[in-house]
């Protein structure tokens, strides 16, 4: 009895040593190499119109609606009644990111290519140009024609494969070191605080202006003319530095929004754009629209700029040669802005949208409108019939004709989240 | 939490005489103090234990109840919330044999949700605890009693340190985290205890 006593003892005693297990769950992009042939043998394929899953950039186009779904296409939306649009057809554009419409042409990048669209009829839609090679930083191997695009994967393991660093915390594995900045982009309009396009870090984001398309992407600025809208030309490119992230055209300037600052250039010769002035900030996301005389910018801190701080910073650009900051605003997390007249619409992320009356610069703050904590927003366009504000939960249109009052007329809901 | 609550009413439940068999049950109670013995990477570990037991006797040899009680491992405070039995083989005699075994849950609700200046978010979660006891009674004059025992106990816990992609991340949504880490910590005691029964 007493042996057997001992003995059990012996054995709880022995199997005492406490037990770790470790699950490290991390975001990660997992690369797919892609041919080019294979993309560009396949036709690009016009589909019956499908509910939204991860809406990006909108653009409107008369009484259309185009909304981009990075990755994977365009929807066509019929606004025609902003108090129901209806969704048309979904260009199937695989590895797209942005878009812009001109002259009934709609360009958007296909991987490492420019596609034109003939939209006179949004019912007929017919691909009428393939402008190749012209993003080229997608390429892993050009003579091979072989691209790499990065898929976001969660993975989850129990392998202690983690290196520790040397504040004695997991640090990230060395694949995700070099993925970390790309994660941040291309997972952010799903997990809503994040970016605000959803799209890649090497995919363009597009505008025109003088017969001309912009596009901006990590680091360059390119130029493709467009004054035969059925035949857009590649024509040179302008390296800005890193993290460029926004485009903005106003009166024949580009203002161009990087992580690190602002960039103006003029572009009254169009293919030619010459620098006018940087203006430059914290290392933060930010979003630029200006007026005559202002420029606003917004500063996020997020994931990818966590030095950043969240404000709103009004500069003074009378002369553009020299933007000078005249007021900085603290605010939530701030993304998108939307200018029309003196009001102006700001998206605050998770904590809804903001409207201001901005007619005295200097009193911004104290000039708050509405606050419509509901809405989670990421982008605004004040659009010729309605305020369209998009979100990670969907895209909803409000009634902005009384600027003070903003009235909701419909919300497309993103198909899951 | 739900197990909680289900304990607690449980208790209740039986404390009340009307639910109970027509009357009160006696009272039992049970304190506890003791160590918690174990080994890690580090070595072996010495811990500060300390544990209640209130319930019913069912009949002299048995009886049920409510554990609660601090386990402190290092700067770790669990707190278990579970039920309890105890058994006891002689209860005639001035010098018995007793069991017990306790079966729940180690909760961390001291353990504050810790944010770094590297904005690394760290919270803790309890788990699973079991316990099985053997010792010895001792009758004092007053007929309360005077415990020493032995037993072996399990408490889970899990630390999970994160670094969110979004600024007001959600603990359950893997896609609001840059990467997370969770640690369950299987803790194997054998601890040593002197008590008093009344």
């Amino acid at each position: 009895m007493q042996l057997l006593m001992s003995l059990m003892l012996l054995l709880v005693v022995s199997s005492c040593e406490d037990q770790v297990e470790t699950t490290y769950t991390y975001q990660t992009q997992v690369p797919v190499f892609l041919q080019v042939n294979s993309f560009r043998e396949a036709d690009i394929i016009i589909e019956p119109g499908k509910p939204l899953d991860n809406p990006g950039k909108i653009y409107i186009y008369g009484d259309y609606l185009f909304i981009s779904e990075p990755g994977e296409g365009i929807h066509i939306l019929d606004n025609s009644n902003p108090s129901s649009p209806r969704n048309l057809n979904f260009i199937n554009i695989p590895g797209t990111g942005d878009m812009a419409i001109n002259n009934n042409i709609l360009y958007a990048d296909n991987y490492v290519d420019l596609l034109a669209f003939d939209i006179s009829d949004p019912q007929d839609i017919e691909m009428v140009k393939r402008e190749e090679d012209v993003f080229p930083n997608l390429y892993t191997n050009e003579e091979t024609g072989t691209i790499v695009t990065y898929k976001d994967t969660l993975i989850t393991s129990t392998d202690p494969n983690m290196m520790w660093s040397s504040w004695g915390r997991p640090a990230f594995r060395s694949d995700f070191m070099a993925m970390e900045s790309m994660a941040a982009y291309s997972g952010g309009s799903k997990s809503g605080g994040g970016q605000s396009y959803g799209q890649g870090g090497s995919m363009a984001r597009f505008t025109l202006l003088g017969g001309h398309l912009y596009t901006v992407d990590d680091y360059d600025l390119r130029i493709f003319s467009v004054e035969e809208p059925t035949d857009p030309k590649y024509l040179k490119n302008i390296n800005l530095g890193w993290g460029i992230e926004t485009i903005f055209p106003f009166k024949g300037k580009l203002f161009i929004g990087s992580m690190t600052g602002m960039h103006i250039y003029d572009a009254s010769n169009p293919s030619e754009p010459q620098k006018m002035a940087v203006y430059e900030h914290v290392t933060s996301c930010d979003p630029v629209v200006v007026n005559d005389d202002y420029a606003f910018v917004t500063l996020r801190s997020g994931a990818l700029c966590r030095m950043g701080a969240d404000e709103l910073h009004v500069l003074d650009i009378k002369d553009l040669y020299n933007p000078q900051l005249i007021k900085s605003y603290p605010m939530e997390n701030p993304h998108g802005l939307g200018l029309s007249g003196n009001y102006l619409y700001l998206a605050e992320g998770e904590h809804g949208l903001k409207s201001f009356n901005v007619a005295d610069v200097m009193e911004i703050s104290n000039n708050q409108i509405e606050h419509l904590k509901d809405y989670a927003s990421i982008d605004i366009i004040p659009g010729p019939k309605s305020l369209i504000v998009i979100g990670p939960d969907g895209v909803c249109q409000f009634d902005y004709s009384d600027p003070e009052k903003l009235k909701e007329l419909s919300c497309i809901s993103v198909s899951f989240r | 939490m739900k197990i909680i609550y289900i304990i607690f009413a449980a208790t209740l439940y039986l404390a009340c005489p009307s639910n109970s068999w027509g009357q009160a049950l006696p009272f039992a109670h049970h304190s506890e103090m003791g160590i918690l013995t174990g080994r890690d990477d580090l070595g072996n570990r010495t811990n500060f234990s300390f544990q209640t037991f209130n319930g019913f006797q069912l009949s002299r040899k048995y009886a049920f109840g409510f554990v609660t009680g601090l386990d402190q491992y290092g700067s770790l405070s669990v707190m278990p919330i579970a039920m309890g039995g105890r058994a006891v083989l002689n209860p005639e005699d001035r010098w018995q044999l007793f069991a017990g075994l306790d079966l729940g849950f180690g909760s961390t609700i001291l353990e504050p949700t810790v944010v770094t200046e590297w904005n690394e978010h760290r919270w803790q979660e309890g788990g699973f605890m079991g316990q099985g006891t053997a010792g010895l009674r001792i009758k004092t004059k007053s007929d309360n009693f005077w415990t020493l025992s032995l037993s072996y106990k399990r408490q889970v816990y899990h630390l999970t340190t994160g670094n969110p992609r979004v600024n007001d991340p959600d603990p359950s949504r893997p896609e609001d985290w840059n990467y997370y880490a969770i640690d369950k910590i299987t803790f194997n005691n054998v601890v040593y205890r002197l008590g008093y029964w009344f």
